[in-house]
């Protein structure tokens, strides 16, 4: 699989730079995929995520504003706890990167099923294909074979997972 | 890149809303911060402060929460240290500086403006105790 990371220029500031990828020959990138889906029940969470993200443009991906989920560095962005009757409905994820506090890549998500991301059928590829691109750069940052202090570290960086 | 629905979503957002993420997220800033500051980073330490779980805790500090003012001032506590303050009018435009002087006590009401400290009135009062009061 291949993914190839472009910046979305429309969210990066001198402050903070967003990516997303694109998987293989997609028409369409993760993030794109993510903003096209309907969620009616969880409008109240993706108008937190979304505006969270609007304001991390102005002040800082301060690793505050993410929620850890799993070993990697794969992270459902700020999310209200809002409780549902539902057991089966642990809310709206949307996974990303933070390497930096300048530095965001945004992936794709989904309303997460069950309380391990792996075991539910919505979320499950969107965490392991975050997980495995989170694992691939963080290898490329030890092998210093990129730099992330430098301003479009990640733009039309490609790798293989 | 198409993102309409992001667009339209934050263009939407009633203000009140928006500036109530705002606020969430800096307070959420600012406890990590002390988190880093006062417990090494260690939300376990945290947890044995406040005689709560680590997974509450760590329920806490996970998301932009609905913190209850009861929340924030035990959290306040274990940290020793502000989280939020409230703004009074006299905060904002004017404070006071009391002096000792040789005789006595000087009491000065001063503004706080661009062009520096100014001062509006002086009082001066007989020798009673010593306090230094910083803006």
């Amino acid at each position: 699989m291949y993914v190839s990371f472009e910046k979305i220029e429309e969210f990066s500031t001198n402050f903070v730079e967003f990516y997303t990828v694109r998987i293989d020959d997609d028409q369409l990138t993760e993030f794109e995929i993510f903003d096209g889906k309907d969620f009616p029940d969880h409008y109240q969470e993706l108008e937190i995520m979304y505006n969270a993200i609007d304001i991390m443009q102005k002040e800082g991906a301060h690793k505050a504003f993410f929620a850890f989920e799993g070993p990697a560095n794969a992270m459902p962005v700020v999310t209200k706890v809002i409780k549902y009757s539902n057991k089966t409905d642990f809310g709206l994820r949307l996974y990303c990167i933070r390497l930096t506090d300048s530095l965001v890549v945004l992936l794709n998500g989904d309303i997460k099923t069950k309380r391990n991301p792996v075991e539910c059928a919505n979320v499950s590829p969107h965490f392991t294909n975050a997980l495995r691109i989170a694992t691939a750069l963080d290898k490329m940052i030890f092998q210093k074979e990129i730099t992330l202090q430098k301003p479009n570290s990640l733009t039309d960086l490609e790798i293989e997972i | 890149m198409k993102l309409s629905k992001f667009n339209r979503i934050v263009n939407d957002t009633p203000v009140d809303l928006r500036e109530d993420i705002k606020f969430s997220m800096k307070v959420l800033e600012r406890i990590h911060e002390l988190l880093d500051l006062k417990f090494n980073g260690k939300q376990k330490l945290l947890a044995e402060k406040m005689g709560k779980s680590e997974a509450e805790i760590s329920k806490l500090l996970s998301g932009v929460q609905n913190f209850t003012t009861r929340t924030l001032m035990k959290l306040q506590i274990a940290f020793d240290a502000p989280i939020i303050a409230v703004c009074t009018e006299t905060d904002s435009v004017s404070t006071f500086v009391e002096v000792k002087m040789t005789h006595g006590m000087c009491h000065k009401s001063v503004t706080v403006g661009i062009s520096g400290i100014e001062e509006i009135s002086t009082s001066y009062k007989s020798f009673q105790t010593t306090k230094k009061i910083n803006p």
